[in-house]
């Protein structure tokens, strides 16, 4: 049984609404309908939006939670409406940000302005401005890249957002998804016209100061035919927030010979609980690419799914995940072949430290209208102590005879060897650890935009301080 | 009657991919009937089980003795368990082969001591419904477990295989090959975990499965599991699900086979790797024989 | 003597590379051709395309067989017309033996079935011309095997099968002395047993010692850059390539 939680304590007054009990079968959340509608009070919402958040939390008090994956115990689930009710106090104060992020602001070098926006104190800072200048240059290619409540309001984006909005990840997905569903607020949203090829990648990071972004933001994003586009959310400084879930969204749309590469460094500070859904889906001869690092978080449950809709549609996932001390990541992708001739194709390295856990889980289907279509999966995951954990959990689920699957995985540690080496050319132990790791885990860096490859093996060697027992 | 939950996968994941455990009816639960089975040092005990019956058969292997136990499973509906306790250095080899059978609900649960070491072979031909759960607990240091498993899944035939080896005991080193043929509406699962307890210091697992399907009606679903809590262990796994590739297609084509021939060759290349480690010629007949042709044997 | 294997204008790629530009060669009845070039001129693809291998497409030109145009036909039915090749780099195939490899292949080329102990005799007559241990016969075919038993093995394969036209790929490459001998006493057995007709691709000379060259070729970038006699593959060991290479 879940402990009562005393609601006393904290400061409900922005949605201290009477709570109405409902059926006996509702799982009691501490939200009502009461709370939704003011949120889409004071976002304005349209009617049908309005509508949409009071159905999904309709479906969020019915659904229960999955029966696998790490324990989300700790996390307050009969009482969620505390963690929305933090978006409040995004503007929180400088000193009352842990030392231990601001000594990893330090270590990465990221200037003391950036630090605090960073944090989600909310200091002036000029990303909005580099923000409204990278607007500027797209702008001119056709592109829209705009915030996604702003584009719900304007005519021009309405119709194209409820069309798609929450249609990849309908709220009857997972219980989480429900619940996003019904608080969903701030995110981008990115509309890529027909034949536009974007040089330049944009950026989420620029955006961090949006009021409410970063906790169940959702993020949607349209490509049209032949084009392509870059997006890098987030970086791999840790975002901080006092609110531990995070239940964001990412619906990609991948039209006809389109190119979608989507990057992310995850770092949530580690009293996070982050529950990310992201999904694609690829029409014919398009192609996502995923670039997935996961470092922060207390527990994550983040697998990408890739539905390959088109003929000749692929996928390629490559992605790494670090589990230190009081982590549980259970990570991996999913991809659904749904026509022929399509290819997908998973790389993913894990590291478990400290005590960390990290689980590489992963579904493979390839259903029985996807004649010629191949798929290659290989993770590879490295112990560094004996009292952390590794587990993989890979399914392939084959519907026809005319596929061609692979499948290779290995688990193991640093060779002895391999430390002696670098040793015996003058690096101490811990640098050479820190160097076979950062070496073990180029599948991705090399994979990142110089900057970012630059600040992840950074955190890496952050992420090694300290790991000679 | 109520359902029993069956061939559990140790971690459960995706809901949907409906892998995690299999549901059936509970025949049989309470009159079990249990074989001591009495074996001497160097003997081959051979069983067959074709009364539809819950059984159980128990297994004692003393110290640095060897035995080879071989069941022959065509019970319509067999519920079958198999438990087998190495004691230090002692030697198994477990051959199953079940076929022509309706039901088969299959448990094999073996514990071995410092230094045992258990051979389990399996073949899977021609049961409608088989569910095949098997244990082995490597608990002493230096145990060894080597399972090979062959199936040949047709019409409409359903197999789910769950093996778990779990390393509690130092230097354990455990070797996994699956193999096998589907067609006509055939619905294959085989989950395969290998678990690295905490304490199983330089053990060692190798899993391996290779599946040749031959139309497009069949379903296959391949589970292969690391789990690790220990830092000095070597674990690997490797899965091939689908056509034969394309240089073996082209190298076979250009010695005069045709596709035709190549599939039938090979389709049986991957139950004659099982057959072969069986080494048992009463067995082996009776084997081909249930899968006929093959004259150059 | 009769044209047995014509090759006009042929043109071959890779994914979407280029790599035979309009090769033209014709072939006869019982001689041994010998095709030499530097690395990566196309000797291998020339070889693998008339087997009709699928890794390569042809562009442009046709091959003909004993007069008939094959170049759309499938491998099986290539070698079912007598056409072998011997490979470079031969292919682990696990859970069929040699011997049942090899027999079903027999049956299908000659059309006949053949019994059990005739083959096996057969088998083990041609296993002894090449020094091989009888026990290969029962082992997975190719898989484990070093590179010299590979090799031999797929002699072993042309004996059996006794095509009308025998390619071996690089047959000596990486071989020491004595497999090198062996293997040739093999090719110089089939030669002497059918008098088929051999094309011999390498990029050095010890297998050719032993064998009567009728007609060397040179490839070079794709294309054939020299033809001559068996005093070519003489002019070669001393020249080297240079002067058909192209000189950027």
């Amino acid at each position: 049984m879940k402990e009562k939680t005393v609601v006393s304590d904290i400061d409900r007054s922005l949605y201290d609404f009477r709570y109405e009990e409902d059926e006996s079968e509702y799982f009691d959340s501490g939200l009502s309908k009461e709370i939704i509608s003011a949120i889409s009070d004071e976002k304005n919402d349209t009617e049908w939006m309005r509508e949409f958040r009071l159905k999904a939390l309709d479906i969020y008090s019915k659904t229960k939670m999955v029966e696998w994956g790490p324990s989300i115990e700790g996390l307050d689930v009969d009482n969620i409406v505390t963690y929305i009710r933090q978006r409040s106090r995004m503007n929180t104060d400088w000193s009352e940000v842990p030392d231990d992020i601001k000594d990893t602001f330090e270590r990465l070098g990221i200037p003391q302005a950036e630090r605090e926006s960073l944090a989600g104190v909310g200091a002036q800072y000029d990303s909005e401005l580099v923000y409204h200048n990278v607007r500027k240059e797209v702008a001119e290619s056709g592109v829209v890249y705009t915030d996604l409540e702003s584009a719900m309001h304007d005519e021009k984006y309405a119709d194209m957002i409820r069309e798609h909005f929450m249609k990849l990840v309908p709220p009857t997905d997972h219980k989480f998804a429900a619940l996003h569903g019904a608080v969903w607020s701030g995110g981008s949203f990115v509309y890529v016209p027909k034949g536009v090829k974007l040089e330049i990648p944009l950026q989420s990071y620029f955006r961090l100061n949006a009021k409410g972004a970063g906790q169940f933001e959702h993020t949607l994003i349209i490509l049209e035919e032949d084009s392509y586009l870059h997006f890098i959310e987030g970086c791999s400084a840790p975002k901080y927030y006092e609110a531990g879930l995070h239940a964001g969204c990412v619906e990609l749309f991948v039209g006809k010979n389109a190119t979608l590469r989507y990057s992310t460094i995850e770092n949530w500070s580690k009293n996070m609980y982050n529950l990310n859904t992201k999904r694609a889906v690829v029409d014919e001869g398009g192609k996502i690419e995923w670039v997935s690092g996961s470092f922060g978080s207390h527990v994550s449950y983040l697998y990408p799914m890739s539905i390959l809709n088109g003929k000749g549609a692929s996928a390629e996932f490559t992605g790494i995940t670090f589990a230190g001390e009081g982590q549980n990541l259970d990570t991996g992708a999913k991809i659904v072949h749904n026509a022929p001739d399509t290819s997908s194709y998973i790389n993913t390295k894990s590291i478990s430290k400290s005590g960390g856990i990290s689980t590489f889980r992963s579904a493979v289907t390839v259903n029985s209208n996807a004649e010629g279509s191949k798929s290659a999966v290989n993770c590879e995951s490295l112990m560094l102590d004996r009292i952390s954990r590794s587990d993989t959990v890979p399914v392939m689920d084959i519907k026809t005879d005319k596929a061609d699957i692979g499948h290779e995985a290995k688990i193991g540690r640093i060779s002895d060897e391999a430390v002696f080496y670098l040793m015996s050319r003058g690096l101490d132990e811990e640098s050479a650890k820190a160097m076979i790791v950062r070496g073990f885990a180029d599948n991705v860096s090399k994979e990142l935009p110089l900057e970012y490859a630059v600040e992840m093996n950074n955190l890496i060697g952050l992420e090694m301080k300290g790991s000679i027992g | 009657m109520d359902n029993k939950k069956l061939n559990i996968l140790p971690v459960p994941t995706f809901g949907w991919l409906k892998v995690n455990y299999e549901e059936r009816e509970n025949e049989n639960d309470n009159e079990r009937r249990v074989t001591k089975l009495n074996c001497s040092d160097g003997e081959k005990t051979r069983l067959e089980i074709n009364e539809s019956a819950a059984q159980r058969y128990e297994l004692e292997v003393k110290g640095g003795q060897s035995v080879e136990v071989i069941e022959f499973i065509t019970a319509k509906r067999a519920d079958t368990q198999t438990a087998i306790k190495l004691e230090s250095g002692a030697r198994a080899r477990l051959i199953q082969v079940i076929t022509g059978t309706e039901r088969t609900i299959n448990n094999v649960r073996a514990f071995l001591s410092d230094g045992a070491e258990l051979e389990y072979i399996s073949l899977n031909i021609g049961g409608e419904d088989t569910l095949s759960d098997i244990n082995a607990r490597l608990d002493g240091r230096g145990a060894r477990f080597e399972a090979d498993i062959g199936y040949k899944v047709s019409n409409e035939g359903k197999l789910d295989i769950n093996l778990l080896a779990e390393h509690f005991g130092k230097r354990t080193e455990t070797r996994i090959n699956a193999s096998g043929v589907l067609s006509e509406k055939a619905d294959k699962t085989f989950k395969g975990t290998i678990d690295f307890k905490n304490g199983a210091v330089g053990a060692k697992g190798k899993e391996k499965e290779d599946v040749l399907l031959l139309d497009e009606t069949v379903r296959n679903r391949t589970v292969p599991l690391i789990l690790c809590a220990e830092e000095d262990v070597e674990g690997s796994h490797g899965a091939s699900i689908g056509r034969i590739d394309e240089r073996q297609l082209f190298y076979m084509r250009s010695r005069g086979l045709d596709e035709q021939t190549i599939y039938k060759l090979a389709a049986r290349a991957r139950l004659d790797m099982v057959i072969r480690r069986i080494d048992d010629e009463q067995t082996n007949a009776r084997i081909r024989q249930i899968l006929g042709g093959n004259d150059d044997e | 003597m009769a044209n047995l294997l014509e090759i006009k204008d042929l043109s071959v790629s890779a994914e979407e590379k280029e790599i035979l530009k309009g090769v033209s060669l014709t072939l006869s009845e019982n001689e041994t051709h010998v095709l030499m070039g530097p690395n990566g001129a196309g000797k291998s693809t020339l070889g693998s395309t008339i087997m009709g291998s699928p890794e390569y497409t042809v562009t442009k030109g046709k091959i003909l067989f004993d007069g008939e145009d094959i170049t759309e036909l499938s491998a099986d039915k290539r070698a079912k017309k007598g056409i072998f090749l011997s490979f470079q780099n031969p292919i682990e195939i696990p859970g069929i033996t040699l011997s049942q490899f090899l027999r079903n292949a027999h049956e299908q080329v000659t059309g006949k079935h053949t019994k059990l102990w005739d083959f096996k005799k057969q088998l083990k007559a041609a296993m002894e011309v090449l020094d091989m241990d009888t026990s290969y016969a029962e082992r997975d075919l190719n898989a484990g095997f070093s590179g010299g038993e590979k090799k031999k093995a797929e002699i072993l394969q042309l004996l059996i099968l006794k095509p009308k036209l025998a390619i071996l790929d690089e047959t000596d490459s990486g071989l020491d002395v004595d497999a090198v001998r062996t293997v040739s006493k093999g090719i110089d057995e089939y030669k002497r047993t059918t008098g088929g007709l051999l094309l011999v691709i390498t990029h050095n000379t010890k297998i050719l010692d032993a064998l009567k060259v009728d007609k060397t070729h040179i490839l070079a970038d794709g294309a054939i850059a020299a033809e001559g006699g068996a005093e070519l593959v003489g002019q070669v060991i001393s020249e080297g390539f240079e002067k058909y290479t192209k000189k950027d």
